[in-house]
């Protein structure tokens, strides 16, 4: 009767105590979720929560129509409704799909029901939202003090750990809006990062080549947020690369 | 929407741009253009004592359509500084 979900390809529903994954499992839904599907509206209710299997979604920050920036990424490794966690209702930015997901996805008055429930669901999903906001400093540090190149570096390698693969179906415009960066700013980084062999640059597609090489480049941004997490929950196991 | 595409000439080298950008307006692509040359600049200054950079904006045509450049000089007083080099900063 019941289609088999499967936790596991969360990070965190597969880490959660055998109890607690047992509150939520009997309201998760399959689900998936193409581009630019909403998962949270600004000043809204949130009303489901969701744990991406792969794929992406992004939380933009909008400073009015058309000027916005990304400011949280969040895949297998994390979820949606961090707000929930805090004990908040409603969504501060969007949030939306900007690579197509496969997720797992329960109503959100379900959710904190099972927040309510159990000691250890909280404690627990607490250390995520850490690890999340930890994220957004360092967005927040290189979005001040790191070049185009830079953080263009960090951004690709953060999807790299996300994504199953080792291509990304991304077009400038699309990057121009996470980075906060206008096109041809994004056009160039994109050509040197290509020059000097770390990515493969394609119409409407990027193909990493090197993350070594764009490790470096991030010069800082890209690495301490990753240990925290991996500090705060375990190992972020990077989806299995199938390098082309 | 027109698609305008736009070409980079960063000191000789040039970046084309095959994907090109939705915008409404010429006004628009001016602004896009402008803002764009002044937030490339800041990435790469400082770099040296002279740098160009030049946006050409093609339309689906293949015509450019505005060009917007930026020189950018530092010019060295003829005094000594006891063997520093001139200041560069701008």
């Amino acid at each position: 009767m019941d289609r088999q979900i499967e936790p596991n390809k969360n990070a965190l529903l597969r880490r959660l105590a055998p109890a607690d994954l047992s509150l939520l499992v009997p309201h998760l839904r399959d689900t998936f979720l193409e581009l630019r599907s909403p998962l949270e509206n600004a000043g809204k209710p949130i009303e489901f929560v969701y744990f991406p299997q792969n794929g992406l979604a992004s939380v933009v920050a909008k400073k009015r129509a058309n000027v916005d920036a990304e400011v949280g990424i969040i895949g297998f490794e994390g979820m949606t409704g961090s707000a929930l966690v805090m004990g908040d209702d409603r969504a501060t930015h969007d949030c939306f799909i900007q690579m197509a997901s496969e997720a797992l996805m329960m109503e959100a008055s379900r959710f904190e029901a099972a927040l309510e429930t159990s000691k250890t669901l909280r404690p627990f999903l607490l250390r995520y939202v850490h690890a999340f906001h930890i994220q957004a400093t360092y967005t927040a540090m290189v979005n001040a003090r790191s070049n185009i190149e830079e953080r263009l570096a960090r951004w690709l390698l953060m999807c790299d750990d996300r994504i199953v693969g080792n291509r990304l179906g991304i077009t400038h415009e699309f990057l121009s809006m996470m980075l906060g960066v206008r096109r041809p700013g994004v056009t160039i980084a994109l050509q040197v990062l290509e020059g000097r062999g770390f990515i493969q640059s394609r119409r409407g597609e990027v193909v990493i080549r090197n993350r070594e090489g764009l490790i470096d480049l991030a010069d800082g941004g890209y690495g301490d947020s990753e240990a925290e997490y991996k500090r705060l929950l375990g190992d972020l196991e990077i989806q299995p690369q199938i390098v082309a | 929407m027109p698609l305008y595409y736009f070409d980079v000439d960063d000191n000789g080298t040039v970046y084309p741009d095959d994907e090109g950008s939705d915008c409404d307006t010429f006004d628009r692509v001016k602004e896009e253009a402008i803002r764009a040359l002044v937030e490339m600049i800041q990435n790469s200054l400082p770099d040296g004592d002279r740098h160009k950079l030049v946006i050409k904006v093609r339309d689906d045509r293949g015509g450019v359509v505005l060009q917007v450049s930026l020189n950018f000089e530092v010019q060295a007083e003829h005094r000594s500084h006891g063997g520093s080099s001139p200041d560069s900063h701008v």
